[in-house]
């Protein structure tokens, strides 16, 4: 080599890092994320259920929606997934959650065979799962957690199923099951209605429309909610709020209004709603963009008020609601409401409900005020410090309080989010 | 005398620096003097601090927060208080997926030091090169190793006490190969290590 190639090197050895790839070491160290090894959870995966169980195995959370069941330690971070037979067809969870407390039983809507048919599967520990039998001539479709009078939590399920007997209520939700514990209850009918077609006046429970949310009092009434209206159930008929008037007749503030989620409240929970020491309080979303407030006590509806939920950014879009809970980790408490779809498949995040009196709807960061509108206040509470891009564009299907006080979000196409409260806010991170 | 030296020692190497004088009062150090030599071996943790692009503002290594350093060096005094020498050590640090990062400078250093009867405090300034190897890449970066002491003469043959070095690595990219130079960063690291030094 000459005096020029000796040159050369030795400017490059001065200047220059010698490295192999295309990124330089520090900057890919930088840029390099946790990979998450979550069995198969990806952070787009669909959630639409979760559970917080131990059974008589270790305390755990079960998530599903995607046809997939995952179960971790609820102090670990990587989900593993779960089968009900190893080796077998399918192994489709369609919904999960728990009865009778934490060591009660962990129940699961799921299909595993070559017929692919809905069975309803129950667990004491989460690993072996029995196929329940005792339904009758049904489907089993769904597993809803009827939410306590806390405004959070859940000890029982409503099972919602589809009747596969021939004729008129054939693939109809005519009937529903209570699953306390180990147990389920008798079939409870759905009331009858009176719908007229036409000119002519038919008698029928052949609901097109399964119950979406459900709720009790702790005092022996049950709430439930579908499309058209509220029932209650205190141990005889199921009756529909307020009276078995025909659907969709709008005998009541109510009907007729896409109702989807209920959560009954403590006494006092959202401020000057009834009375504040003795009447339960009530909120229920809608998926045309209403959220309505009353009271609710022994089976009675009493009406307070509503408030729309706008999307400005597109042009007066309503906001359709879906699952609710309320949030009260925080001082003001806030009544949290999920998106259904916008647009596709993208929703608008949670939308929150302040219970101090400001009953405004508020986007997941509580900054944008291009986000949502409020038909009653335009006053805009921050509940997250943090903006969560992915999380504010998604439908949420699920809101669920572990007992570590933390909130999860599972959604349509953004995996499962976590909520961890720090003082009057809180962190969200998907996990 | 010597056994009971060798465990004052060791105590000393695991507690930093003692005020042991009267284990020394007596000793001379006719090795701390124009053409005598000093190998320094020592061991410790490894703390990344920060990156920095170019110009840019402090950032998170995203490394985690404990690695490890071993690091030989032989040095040749000048007079009483100056030494030039040499350095060569090893690091390792992890990141979020315990991909191993690791470092291998190789200095040359000029130090000066302090001397208070029977402690001595070096401080030093060292630059060279650091062979940093991440996954499949590896780098010949440029580093500059500021260094502080304190250090326990034992005998005239062996001192013991602790070093800091804050590591400053360069890492430029020119742009004109594979890697953009967007990706030029300095990195932070220190590592305070328990040294022992024998003189001869």
């Amino acid at each position: 080599m000459n005096l020029r190639t000796w040159s050369a090197i030795g400017v490059i050895l001065l200047l220059v890092s010698c490295s192999q790839g295309t990124q330089g070491i520090f900057a890919s160290i930088q840029r390099e994320q946790k990979v998450k090894s979550n069995g198969g959870l990806s952070d787009g995966a669909t959630v639409t259920h979760m559970a917080e169980f131990q059974g008589t195995g270790a305390a755990s959370y079960y998530i599903a929606g995607g046809g997939t069941l995952f179960h971790r330690l609820t102090g670990a971070t990587d989900w593993q997934p779960a089968t009900i037979s190893a080796g077998a067809t399918y192994n489709r969870f369609m919904a999960v959650g728990s009865a009778g407390g934490n060591t009660g039983t962990l129940w699961a809507v799921a299909n595993y065979d070559s017929t692919g048919s809905n069975k309803l599967f129950s667990s004491p520990d989460g690993v072996n799962w029995t196929a329940y039998t005792g339904l009758g001539n049904v489907t089993p479709q769904n597993l809803i957690p009827i939410r306590k009078s806390d405004g959070y939590s859940s000890d029982s399920l409503l099972l919602t199923v589809t009747d596969n007997t021939s004729g008129s209520l054939s693939g109809s939700y005519d009937q529903v099951f209570i699953i306390t514990s180990s147990t389920v209850g008798a079939s409870l009918a759905m009331p009858a209605i009176t719908a007229t077609v036409g000119t002519t006046s038919t008698t029928t429970n052949a609901y097109s429309f399964p119950i979406t949310g459900a709720a009790t009092d702790g005092s022996g009434y049950y709430y439930f909610i579908n499309n058209d209206a509220l029932y209650s159930y205190n141990g005889g008929n199921i009756t529909r709020i307020p009276g078995n008037s025909p659907m969709p007749t709008d005998t009541s503030e109510l009907n007729g209004h896409g109702f989807y989620g209920i959560a009954v409240l403590p006494h006092g929970t959202l401020t000057g709603v009834g009375n504040g020491t003795t009447d339960l309080q009530a909120v229920i979303t809608s998926t045309n963009g209403t959220v309505y407030w009353g009271t609710l006590n022994s089976g009675t509806w009493t009406y307070v008020n509503q408030v729309n939920g706008i999307k400005d950014k597109y042009y007066g879009q309503t906001v359709p609601m879906g699952t609710v809970i309320l949030e009260n980790q925080t001082n003001p408490a806030y009544v949290w409401m999920g998106t259904r779809n916008l647009v596709t498949n993208q929703g608008a995040g949670f939308v929150s409900l302040s219970t101090a009196g400001v009953y405004a709807l508020q986007p997941p960061s509580g900054t944008d005020s291009d986000n949502y509108n409020s038909a009653t206040t335009s006053t805009i509470t921050t509940v997250s410090s943090s903006t969560v891009t992915s999380l504010a564009t998604s439908q949420i299907l699920l809101l669920f309080k572990a007992s570590d006080g933390s909130y999860f979000a599972g959604t349509a196409t953004q995996g499962l989010w976590k909520w961890v409260a720090s003082g009057a806010t809180g962190t969200w991170s998907q996990q | 005398m010597t056994r009971l030296r060798a465990a004052f020692a060791v105590i000393f190497l695991a507690a930093g620096v003692l005020p042991l004088t009267a284990q020394a009062s007596d000793l001379t150090y006719d090795h701390r003097v124009a053409g005598d030599r000093a190998l320094t071996v020592l061991i410790g943790p490894f703390f990344p601090e920060a990156f920095q692009a170019f110009g840019g503002k402090f950032e998170s290594t995203n490394l985690g927060t404990l690695g490890g350093t071993l690091g030989l060096g032989l040095d040749f005094y000048l007079d009483e208080h100056w030494s030039l020498g040499g350095s060569l050590r090893g690091s390792v640090a992890f990141s979020p997926n315990k991909n191993t990062l690791f470092m291998v400078p190789v200095t040359f250093r000029a130090t000066y030091e302090f001397k208070s009867y029977p402690f001595s405090f070096p401080v030093g300034m060292g630059a060279g090169i650091s062979f940093t190897s991440y996954l499949s890449s590896t780098n010949i970066d440029y580093i500059v190793t500021p260094t502080v002491g304190a250090l326990w003469n034992m005998s005239s043959s062996w001192s013991f006490g602790i070093e800091t070095t804050q590591w400053i690595v360069f890492q430029p990219y020119l742009g004109g190969g594979s890697v953009p130079s967007s990706d030029s960063r300095i990195g932070y690291f220190i590592d305070p290590s328990l040294t022992a030094i024998y003189h001869f």
